[in-house]
């Protein structure tokens, strides 16, 4: 039996793992193929961009990195449901804050439960152009990622010069000497990438993920059951964006309905399909200490108060 | 950094490789409390109650179980994703042992 190609999707939030996979899975239109969503919240914001495909098989995991102790079974017991789908492709996507140092130890749990199923063709690892510098500055998850891929994809390339570029390879190169970098521009990479053996640019062996429970994040909801007016809603986000690793959500703004993307200091409207209600993603910065700004900010703006959730 | 790690001033317990009875478990306080559990109900059983914690993935998996905590006894499991306390325990390993 031919082995499914599993690929892992890692990089930073907000750097376009959601994008490239929605590119790849276009290329890859009328094959079978499995995607394992994992996000930090307890919505599956990106799962509801992909879920359209009748071809396409997706286990989301929440609530955490499935690189952390208290997730990684649920991550081999994924990959064991997935591997009876008969799929050729499986990519697994894990969250922006997701450390996958530990990838060989869940590959070999799931091979103990399934077999020798997978073929691990390695670790695509998005780099954001814009945001990289500042982000891995902030967290050694960042440096994780890319020290554990075979390809770093620098992406959002459309929005950063020459020079930016060549700092950035020579950051990445500090880190990982052996991946293979290439550019990324409007959310796009060769698919040929695929057929090539990227197992030749592993680099680090195997660690201990620095994912736990006690560092995780804080992950907070927002909810919001009325039509939202844009100049406010933009001023709310503009007011505790630097508080936050990301926020994400979909609005009934106006009438029409966004995807809303804050990224760094980026806040991004995109149009999308309707939605049951308005929700916002937040990842703090700064742990709970976000929940007094947002207090403050959304009333100072609403006149009222927020319908905020853990 | 492991369960049983000596760092942990209370409730540290000694994992003993080869242990009639295992707590297959991660790092998470469901797990911590099974496994304290598990040795005070096989204390006041009068049983000898070295416990082995299995952290390893693969060994986990390899028992079948795909949650934790699990308690393991004489290589057969007999509680699987299921947190205890003492009273618990020391009616499982009552029909058990």
């Amino acid at each position: 039996m031919k082995k499914i190609k599993l690929y892992a999707l890692t990089g930073f939030l907000g750097s376009g793992k959601t994008t490239i996979l929605k590119n790849l899975l276009t290329n890859l239109d009328g094959k079978k193929v499995g995607v394992l969503q994992n996000e930090f919240g307890k919505l599956g914001i990106d799962g509801e961009i992909l879920r359209k495909d009748d071809d396409l098989e997706m286990i989301e995991i929440n609530k955490g990195s499935i690189f952390c102790s208290c997730l990684k079974l649920s991550f081999v017991e994924a990959l064991v449901e997935l591997s009876t789908k008969n799929i050729e492709y499986l990519f697994v996507e894990s969250s922006g804050l997701a450390d996958p140092s530990n990838m060989k130890e869940i590959l070999k749990a799931t091979a103990v439960a399934s077999g020798d199923v997978y073929e691990f063709e390695g670790a695509i690892c998005l780099v954001d152009a814009l945001n990289f510098e500042e982000q891995i500055a902030d967290l050694e998850t960042v440096e994780r990622q890319l020290k554990h891929c075979n390809i770093a994809v620098i992406s959002k390339m459309d929005l950063v010069d020459e020079e930016r570029y060549e700092s950035l390879v020579e950051h990445i190169r500090k880190i990982n000497p052996v991946c293979r970098i290439v550019k990324s521009y409007n959310g796009k990479i060769d698919f040929d990438l695929l057929a090539e053996d990227l197992k030749q640019f592993s680099w680090a062996e195997s660690e201990e993920t620095t994912n736990t429970k006690e560092n995780k994040p804080k992950t907070l909801f927002i909810t919001y059951d009325k039509e939202m007016e844009k100049e406010k809603f933009h001023k709310f986000l503009e007011s505790i964006k630097d508080k936050c690793y990301r926020m994400k959500g979909f609005f009934n703004i106006e009438g029409s309905w966004n995807q809303v993307d804050v990224v760094g200091t980026t806040i991004n409207y995109e149009k999308c399909e309707s939605k049951d209600s308005s929700e916002l993603v937040i990842i703090s910065k700064i742990g709970p200490a976000i929940i007094k700004p947002i207090f403050t900010e959304w009333e100072a703006i609403f006149g009222e108060k927020p319908a905020l959730k853990n | 950094m492991g369960l049983f790690s000596k760092n942990k001033k209370d409730n540290n317990i000694e994992s003993i490789k080869g242990a009639r009875v295992k707590v297959l478990g991660s790092s998470c306080e469901n797990c911590h409390a099974t496994a304290i559990a598990v040795k005070a109900a096989l204390e006041e059983l009068g049983e000898c109650s070295d416990i082995e914690f299995v952290e390893d993935l693969a060994e986990i998996v390899a028992y079948g179980v795909m949650t934790t905590p699990s308690i393991v006894i004489d290589d057969k499991v007999v509680s699987k994703g299921e947190t205890l306390n003492k009273k618990e325990a020391i009616k499982l390993l009552k029909e058990e042992i």
